[in-house]
């Protein structure tokens, strides 16, 4: 177990190396300039080529791409992302801000996709072809095909414009400082994303349990006695947990991408609109460190991935 | 031992759960109160919620103007003189418009007596002079300040052999002066409406470390007509009345949150916000809303296609006289703008354009007699680059390209991001769709039309040349007399309309919706300073 966990942490890095590098060649060679996008092209005048120049040289754009990779790396190992060239705050501060309301928002949404969708995939395995079974099967796939952004808005305009139960946008009322009215904020938001993240699992807890009770085993167990929960949820269940990691796995990339979506749609002040921001405005140090963010947030998950595997199914450990 | 694995994943989980939430419950300081807002209500803070349509990055006088941190410096930091709501300028900090020598090199302001800043300190023209110094000095790398180059002893500050500028002085704590090179009845329009730093905080840091300084981040101390509390990433800005200001503030607190625009109508109708920038686009929405009026000025700026006259085929004025005829301007007002605007014909506004302007009313037949008679080669396709993501440009674009096309002129579409624009203009363009600007004073139409101000030197960036325009315009401006400024101003809006150094789109109007609770609320067409007077405004 302890070579293969060490194994899998070294692939990690040397991916991760990789992404870097990938990462920074592509960022540089997208169009545009950022410190010609400080400036509003209505009002030219107000960046003369002195101010650009200077401003280059400060920001360190003059110099060649490999020299500028190798700063950035040998600062990036100590910690420092360096500076945004928008706020001149540094990445590390600026990433750090939003990772609160991000992860708030992401962690609750993915305990709800697990609350709402494992119980549903369970119930709609035993009542194939139910009332229940269609029921979830209709949410499931309008959950995944249609748009984040059009049930946010469609959620707005319900909850908020017709029926005023719920805040319209954002994580707070601007100068209210109470938990009912955060609780409210995160309503919306986290339930919208939990829901769509819900669906694939719900799915795949379906299949995987269907396929499970249609083995040998399980009838085996049923002989025995077994209670019929028991071997649903301890024969059954357990045996599908293999696929549903990797989907749980991936799923939290998927849901920082719906993140992205549902927070600037509900004007959450997360990641999310970190990331597009910085993207719109060319500001590199940023767009490198949030798809870093991104990156390792992957790595880990597919590691704790391959680690759990193992723990579910001890013939992983000797692959 | 699988099972009490599981187990203790789920308590894992549920402890994560648990965390988030005490995080959430210890991020919020009870002490302040406040109940939870009944949604639909009104937003329940108490304060003014007013619309933000970007991010703000930096309240900085020195970094290049970004719309959204304008608006949160309008509010405070103050100026000398500033334009009010119909463009004119009125005083601030000084108690008249400055005092014109007989030569009109030299402008003497009398400060308002007895000013503080927000944080108790005195405001005298020492910060004035200290201000005016930082804008000017290369050192400080202030993104305007080629605007400070007409002001005498600003070049050897340039040069590194002053200090300080001779031009700008204080005799005593209430004067400030300023002296220009040769006669600049433009500069007052130009530089006056600089908002003023405290030097008591700002003074003691090297002029080439203060645009750096955390001062900009979070401004301390001001004079405007509120105080900055704090801005929430990406949530909010929080403004406090500034105690200190000249007159008692209206509304005590004051809440600037950058959302999309969609977000911002949706609270329009909830009430979580109270003062809306809209798009003529949204107007039959707003409209609908109880509780909610709607207002529209006219802006100081218009949308334009600039012609790239470095290259031969445009440079035939009749060319874009043609140009001009081709496109059914007024149709796209009513029509894109719903009528929230106007057709110009000239780059000057206000009093200084003439009644006899020819208004080029569409006449796609007088434009294929100008293109033939200029001999236009209608096999080469002419490019319109724009930046795409606002409506009207987007659709005034597709109907350019038709109407084009309908008199021989081939059009193809090119979006383009902001960034690759300003390369196009130096790199070679044929067509380029933007907007903007501020042109209420004459003075300042040069930068867009003068001879030696082509981009990247100025913002000529169709490459405009015509030396009697200039003439007038220099005229103009060297003479101190209102009426003939004014009547010097009028050839030149003549010359320039004859001319068509630009095709003149329209003059969009600002639309803003606000909540009937807003008492005062008076609409401004300049969205860079859209508040002058909220001061006087009051929540019901």
């Amino acid at each position: 177990m302890g070579t293969f966990v060490l194994r899998r942490i070294l692939v990690n890095i040397l991916v991760f190396l990789a992404i870097t590098v990938g990462i920074f060649a592509l960022v540089h060679a997208a169009p545009g300039d950022p410190v010609r996008m400080m400036i509003n092209p209505d009002q030219v005048s107000s960046g003369s080529q002195e101010f650009i120049a200077r401003q280059r040289h400060e920001l360190g754009l003059d110099r060649s791409l490999p020299v500028q990779y190798w700063d950035w790396l040998r600062n990036a190992v100590t910690g420092d992302l360096g500076y945004s060239y928008v706020s001149r705050q540094s990445v590390t501060s600026a990433i750090s801000e939003r990772l609160g309301p991000t992860v708030e928002l992401m962690g609750i949404a993915l305990l709800l996709s697990l609350v709402i969708g494992i119980p549903l995939g369970i119930l709609s395995a035993v009542r194939r072809n139910s009332w229940l079974d269609y029921g979830t099967t209709v949410f499931g796939l309008g959950a995944i095909s249609i748009p984040p952004f059009f049930l946010g808005i469609v959620a707005i305009y319900t909850f908020s414009l017709k029926l005023s139960w719920l805040p319209s946008a954002g994580m707070t009322t601007p100068g209210v400082h109470s938990p009912g009215d955060q609780f409210k904020h995160l309503l919306m938001p986290a339930l919208l994303l939990g829901l769509i993240a819900a669906a694939p699992i719900m799915r795949y807890v379906r299949s995987g349990v269907i396929g499970e009770l249609g083995e040998d085993y399980t009838r085996t167990a049923e002989a025995k006695g077994a209670s019929w929960s028991r071997v649903v949820l301890r024969h059954a269940f357990r045996n599908s947990l293999v696929p549903l990691i990797t989907v749980v796995a991936m799923s939290v990339p998927a849901l920082m991408g719906g993140a992205v979506v549902i927070e600037q749609v509900f004007a959450w002040p997360g990641m999310g609109q970190l990331t597009i921001s910085s993207v719109n405005q060319n500001d590199y140090p940023v767009v490198i460190g949030v798809s870093l963010y991104v990156a390792v947030l992957v790595l880990i998950c597919n590691l704790l991935a391959d680690l759990l595997y193992a723990v579910a199914d001890p013939r992983v450990r000797l692959g | 031992m699988f099972t009490s694995r599981k187990r203790s994943l789920a308590k894992a989980a549920v402890g994560l759960a648990l965390t988030l939430s005490a995080v959430a419950a210890c991020s919020s300081d009870p002490s302040q109160g406040g109940g939870t807002p009944g949604a639909g209500s009104g937003s329940g803070n108490g304060a003014l919620n007013v619309y933000l349509y970007q991010k703000p990055k930096l309240f900085s006088p020195l970094a290049p103007n970004n719309g959204p941190d304008q608006v949160v410096m309008s509010l405070v930091f103050d100026s000398l003189v500033a334009p009010d709501n119909d463009f004119k300028l009125q005083p601030r900090m000084a108690q008249e418009l400055p005092q014109q020598s007989a030569d009109g090199t030299t402008y003497t302001f009398k400060l308002r007596p007895g000013l503080k800043w927000s944080d108790g300190e005195p405001f005298t023209a020492q910060d004035v002079l200290f201000t005016y110094n930082l804008m000017a000095n290369p050192k400080a790398g202030a993104a305007s300040a080629g605007n400070y180059a007409g002001v005498e002893g600003v070049d050897a500050l340039a040069a590194g052999t002053a200090q300080t500028a001779s031009g700008f002085s204080a005799p005593d704590d209430n004067t400030f002066v300023i002296k220009t090179t040769k006669p600049d009845a433009g500069i007052v329009a130009l530089i006056g409406a600089t908002p003023i730093l405290p030097k008591h905080i700002l003074g003691s840091v090297a002029v080439d470390q203060v645009a750096k300084n955390a001062f900009f981040s979070k401004p301390t101390a001001g004079t405007g007509p509120y105080r900055f509390v704090s801005y929430q990433t990406d949530q909010y800005v929080e403004l406090q009345a500034n105690p200190e200001f000249r007159t008692p503030v209206g509304i005590p607190r004051v809440f600037l949150k950058p959302v999309t625009s969609d977000v911002a109508t949706a609270q329009l109708g909830t009430g979580e916000m109270d003062v809306v920038q809209v798009s003529p686009t949204d107007l039959p929405t707003v409209g609908k809303m109880a509780n909610v009026s709607v207002s529209a000025a006219d802006s100081p700026g218009f949308t334009r296609i600039a012609v790239n006259q470095a290259q031969p085929r445009f440079a035939d004025p009749r060319v874009r006289q043609a140009l001009m005829y081709a496109i059914d301007r007024k149709k796209i007002v009513d029509s894109v703008l719903g009528g929230k605007g106007t057709v110009p014909a000239t780059s000057f506004m206000g009093d200084v354009v003439p009644n006899s302007l020819n208004q080029y009313e569409y006449n796609p037949q007088k434009a294929k007699d100008l293109l033939a008679q200029a001999g236009w080669d209608s096999g080469k396709p002419v490019q319109l680059e724009w930046v795409p993501g606002q409506r009207d440009r987007d659709t005034t674009a597709t109907i350019v390209q038709s109407q084009l096309q309908a008199v021989g002129v081939k059009v193809e579409l090119k979006q383009v991001q902001a960034s690759q624009l300003l390369e196009s203009y130096t790199g070679g363009y044929d067509l380029a769709m933007f907007g903007g600007g501020t042109y209420t004073d004459p003075s300042q139409v040069p930068q867009i039309v003068g001879c030696d101000k082509f981009y990247p030197k100025g913002s000529n960036v169709p490459h405009f040349c015509d030396k009697t325009l200039d003439e007038l315009t220099g005229k103009a401006n060297a003479t101190s007399d209102a009426a003939a400024r004014q009547d010097l101003y009028r050839q030149a809006a003549a010359r320039e309309n004859e001319q068509a150094a630009y095709l003149w789109m329209y003059n969009p109007q600002t639309v803003w919706a606000s909540n009937n609770r807003v008492q005062g609320f008076k609409a401004s067409g300049d969205i860079t300073r859209p508040f002058t007077g909220i001061e006087n405004w009051h929540l019901n």
